[in-house]
């Protein structure tokens, strides 16, 4: 259901449930909704709010069940800060698809080192550990 | 009869009519459109329509290389918009809140508020790294490259 709300947040994408998307909605009143895609709907009274990142099911799975699906590949770091009803600041950092596993195999290697300072929460991370030891 | 008006301007070039002023911001990467309504505002751009009677502030970022983007500056009654979807987009109103997106449809009486980052297809290859801050717009930082090709000349220490 909660999933559902926020899908109708996205507005005319025609196939909601195959984008990754990381969405945000705060309500303070009278709300009524309905989502067509989802087919779904709700009335909410007073103070509401979601928080969803949805990383969609895409990715075929070799020999498995011809139903089933991975969830597509990502690799993302994000920092928000909210406030009363309001975002204040937003960060992100995100590789999807080939890009994410391009990234994710060289973490180790020269290359590694600047793909690591592309997403600075991760090197951050990295850096604290490091700390340790110095 | 407010349904109908929405939906029709829903259904022609994106982009925000009525009391509004709208201000295009070139900033680092990025392209921001600010726009801001007083009293009435109709929204066409598709994952965003709607109306708001009252109140209403949005949002939208889109990469730099974005075509059909309008000049930086200030606009008034009517605020245009690329028919490409923004790489993010924040909104508030306060008042009555329609919306009519094609899969989507609402009404709240109150206030809304609405965000959506990193909205990105299945099967896209996508980098992006963004910093966004609301209240502050012309300080947006967005780099963003798609398709493995575009990508392999990404520099990822530009930031």
């Amino acid at each position: 259901m909660t999933t559902g709300l926020l899908l109708s947040v996205l507005g005319a994408c025609q196939n909601l449930g195959q984008q990754l998307y990381v969405a945000h909605d705060t309500k303070l009143g009278i709300d009524a909704s309905y989502n067509t895609a989802m087919t779904s709907g709700s009335i909410d009274l007073g103070y509401d709010r979601r928080f969803v990142t949805w990383v969609p099911r895409s990715v075929e799975i070799d020999g498995g069940d011809t139903d089933a699906k991975e969830a597509m590949s990502v690799i993302a770091c994000s920092r928000l800060q909210v406030g009363a009803v309001s975002i204040l600041y937003y960060d992100e950092s995100m590789a999807t698809g080939r890009a994410a596993k391009l990234f994710a195999s060289q973490l180790k290697d020269e290359q590694g080192k600047i793909a690591k300072d592309y997403f600075e929460c991760f090197s951050k991370r990295l850096n604290e550990k490091q700390g340790v030891g110095q | 009869m407010t349904i109908a008006i929405v939906s029709g301007v829903a259904g022609c070039a994106p982009g925000v009519a009525g009391l509004v002023s709208g201000d295009v911001l070139a900033t680092d990467g990025a392209r921001v459109i600010v726009v801001r309504g007083y009293g009435v505002q109709l929204r066409g751009a598709p994952i965003d329509a709607g109306l708001t009677l009252g109140y209403a502030r949005r949002t939208y970022v889109y990469p730099d290389t974005t075509p059909e983007m309008p000049h930086p500056g200030r606009y008034h009654f009517w605020v245009p918009q690329p028919a490409t979807a923004p790489v993010a987009w924040y909104g508030q109103a306060i008042g009555l809140d329609v919306r009519t997106a094609a899969s989507s449809v609402g009404i709240t009486l109150g206030f809304r508020g609405t965000a959506v980052f990193a909205q990105v297809p299945e099967d896209e290859t996508v980098y992006y790294r963004l910093r966004f801050v609301p209240d502050e717009p012309a300080s947006t930082s967005l780099r963003f490259c798609k398709g493995e090709d575009e990508c392999a000349r990404f520099d990822f220490t530009d930031f």
